[in-house]
């Protein structure tokens, strides 16, 4: 019975065209979108020379002008750093002598108005780099103060990566974030494949799951069944959008291939587990759910980054809080940790949560669903 | 001695302040088709749901193949096949794969179950569109699918929830042929309806419903003996004047008689001979005669006497 049902209920996934939709053609589309953009910044525009920066003469300014410095490609330098009071740099900019100014303590970034909007850009990504880096350097060491220098020095070999060969192949460290959150994006999106399993195993939801709720099929057996089938579907759709994000966009998603994609399974699987729970709670119909889960993923994925990378920070700064319950931020998080830190503790733990979720969703579920009648169908 | 398959006591369901089925009580005998007739809205949906378990009920008991009938009476479910309203299949998946998957529910055996989805497509006729996805097919093909989807497993009890709606006379035909098929095999049958004739010509007993009640049983027979009326006469006449119509009125066995500027509908009871008095007073007064039939009781005649009203507009 389980063989047969598994059987069929993998093959309804596969045949639903709006599921394959979401899962495998949208993440292929909005990567392959990323992909050009940020490689036709560094591919047709970019010219030789490094890129003018002024740094305001104040506290960390040393240090920053160091690290800028340090961001070469070929022996050439990305960034020509200049430290200036904050008026003459203030007044260079609005002449248009230069094209960025920075605040090392803030972190603010000044442009000029005619400035070349990609360098400007390649500034900003820099700047937003650091940003996270420096919040993980103070994070690390307010963990484990002796593992913060190991910390700190991945970080600059990290930003001295920023290669000039790597950015026309447009592998640009910062530019990963989006890619991350388009992985876990697809993740989470699992919960439409769970949803969808729900409506075929609830009898208020669809004519079909009333015929099911008729025949001698156990509910423990029909759950089990579709859940185990959702897995898979979507464990298939996270594989194959990390699998082209990887190898067919030549795309840096972190050293460790199987931690990636064992994350981004769990991940899946924690999308699942909310969908189906979703699905089988309440008794709105299933296009009334889809939709709330849809605009609900964006929505996480708008908070975590997905359309401009410094969202992320600005919520870091203002409401810390929404970044570890954003099921979005938690996902993309794993990859973030992988590329990160040296050891596996902080991927570890990312990990344990984000199946603990969907363990408890899945219980849930089962206590949910071993509701047996309706009072209206 | 036949068995009593199905025995409903004083069902009572409600959606909060509306009573859908109102103290319903019913049996079903081995080897009977049963209909439930009632126009939209009566319950007949509900009840069928309440019998499967599948709704929550207020009031009343419910036994199947004698064993009270709960949502993990598994060995009673085994035994029951399901057409329902609505169509239940799955448009991701083909005729074929669809039957065999429901028929799996019942059937583990993987020989027999290819065998029963075979003869479940022989059947209702679907044998050249075993490849098509439900959403391809035309109306009257989707539902004969719906039933094979219900009946591919041989139940010994079907129940078939309305599964003629918008189908054309000719498939509803064959649904018809393939019902008394599948009693003639052995199947008990519930078979709801709103469409009189279907019933009539089918159901071996009938329970007339309106709003969640019982209000009349028996065979057809015995239902059209509840009502007064014998035979309704129809004549198409023109210019029909007042006077004529209280003469009409004033004949013997005349029940009622009405005039709508062009047919003349009258109901008698009992009697002889009413059809030649009718023309005769038709004649004396000189009225062109088109079309004069008489109809034989319906069920609706029986409707109309209890409820006061229509069972179905006539054009449906
Ligand atoms: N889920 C529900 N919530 C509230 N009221 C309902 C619900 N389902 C049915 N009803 C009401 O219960 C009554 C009986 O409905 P039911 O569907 O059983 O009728 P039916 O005899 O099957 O009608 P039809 O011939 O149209 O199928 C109707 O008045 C209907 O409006
Ligand atoms: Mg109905």
């Amino acid at each position: 019975m389980l063989l047969h049902m598994l059987k069929y209920d993998f093959k309804i996934m596969m045949k639903n065209k709006s599921l394959l939709f979401w899962l495998i053609a949208f993440p292929i589309i909005l990567g392959s979108f990323f992909h050009l953009a940020f490689s036709s910044i560094f591919d047709t525009e970019f010219q030789a020379d490094a890129i003018p920066v002024i740094i305001i003469d104040d506290e960390g300014a040393e240090q920053l002008s160091d690290i800028m410095g340090q961001v070469e490609s070929d022996g050439e330098t990305l960034f020509k750093t200049e430290m200036l009071s904050y008026d003459k740099a203030m007044k260079k900019i609005s002449d248009n002598d230069a094209e960025a100014a920075l605040d090392p303590k803030s972190l603010k970034l000044y442009m000029s108005p005619d400035g070349s909007s990609i360098s400007q850009t390649i500034v900003k990504q820099f700047i937003d780099s650091y940003r996270i880096n420096t919040s993980i350097i103070t994070e690390a060491y307010q963990k484990d103060p002796s593992k913060a220098s190991e910390v700190t020095e991945r970080l600059m070999s990290d930003i001295s990566l920023i290669k000039r060969g790597e950015l026309t192949e447009g592998s640009l460290n910062i530019f990963d974030q989006y890619y991350y959150n388009l992985v876990a994006m697809v993740a989470f999106y699992g919960s439409l494949v769970g949803l969808s399993t729900a409506c075929r195993n609830q009898a208020n939801l669809s004519a079909s799951a009333a015929r099911k709720a008729s025949s001698p099929l156990r509910k423990s057996t029909a759950a089990a069944s579709g859940l185990l089938s959702a897995f898979f579907a979507e464990s298939i759709c996270v594989v194959s959008s990390i699998s082209y994000i990887i190898f067919v966009l030549g795309e840096n998603l972190g050293k460790e291939l199987p931690l990636v994609y064992l994350g981004g399974i769990a991940g899946g699987m924690t999308g699942v587990s909310i969908g189906y729970f979703i699905g089988s709670v309440g008794s709105l119909p299933e296009n009334k759910k889809s939709s709330i889960i849809t605009a609900f993923t964006m929505t996480c994925c708008f908070l975590s980054g997905l359309m401009d990378a410094s969202m992320k920070l600005k919520i870091e700064e203002n409401v810390p809080i929404l970044n570890h319950i954003n099921p979005i931020a938690l996902i993309s998080d794993m990859f973030y940790c992988l590329n990160i830190y040296s050891d596996h503790k902080q991927y570890l733990i990312n990990l344990v949560s984000v199946l603990a979720v969907s363990a408890v969703f899945c219980a849930l579920t089962f206590i949910f669903t071993r509701r047996k009648k309706y009072a209206s169908l | 001695m036949s068995q009593t398959i199905v025995k409903i006591d004083g069902l009572v369901k409600r959606y909060k302040e509306l009573t859908a089925v109102d103290d319903l009580s019913l049996e079903i005998q081995e080897g009977e088709i049963l209909g439930l007739l009632g126009p939209n809205g009566s319950g007949k949906t509900t009840t069928i749901n309440c019998l499967l378990s599948l709704l929550s009920y207020d009031e009343g008991n419910i036994e199947v193949f004698g064993s009270k009938m709960t949502p993990d009476n598994y060995k009673a479910k085994a035994k029951i096949g399901v057409i329902s309203q609505n169509v239940a299949v799955f448009d991701e998946l083909n005729v074929y794969e669809n039957i065999d998957y429901f028929c799996g529910l019942y059937i583990k055996d993987k020989k027999l179950r290819r065998q029963y989805t075979d003869e479940a497509i022989e059947f209702a006729g679907l044998n050249d569109f075993k490849k098509f996805k439900p959403k391809k097919l035309s109306g009257g093909l989707l539902r004969r699918l719906n039933i094979a989807c219900g009946i591919a497993h041989k139940p010994s009890l079907i129940i078939l929830d309305e599964p003629t709606v918008a189908v054309d006379p000719q498939s509803r035909n064959r649904i018809l042929e393939g019902i008394e098929k599948l009693n003639r095999d052995g199947a008990s049958i519930i078979y709801t309806s709103h469409y009189m004739e279907e019933v009539e010509q089918l159901c071996s007993r009938i329970i007339i419903m309106d709003k969640g009640k019982n209000i009349a049983s028996g065979t057809k027979e015995e239902l059209k003996k509840k009502v007064n009326i014998t035979e309704t006469i129809k004549a198409e006449v023109r210019n029909a004047d007042e006077e004529t119509l209280s003469k009409i009125k004033q004949l013997p066995h005349i029940t009622s008689s009405e005039y709508d500027g062009k047919l003349l509908t009258v109901k008698c009871s009992g009697g002889k001979h009413n059809l030649i008095r009718l023309i005769e007073v038709l004649n004396e007064h000189e009225l062109h005669l088109g079309r004069v039939y008489t109809e034989l009781p319906t069920l609706n005649d029986v409707f109309l006497e209890i409820t006061g009203k229509q069972l179905r507009d006539k054009e449906d």
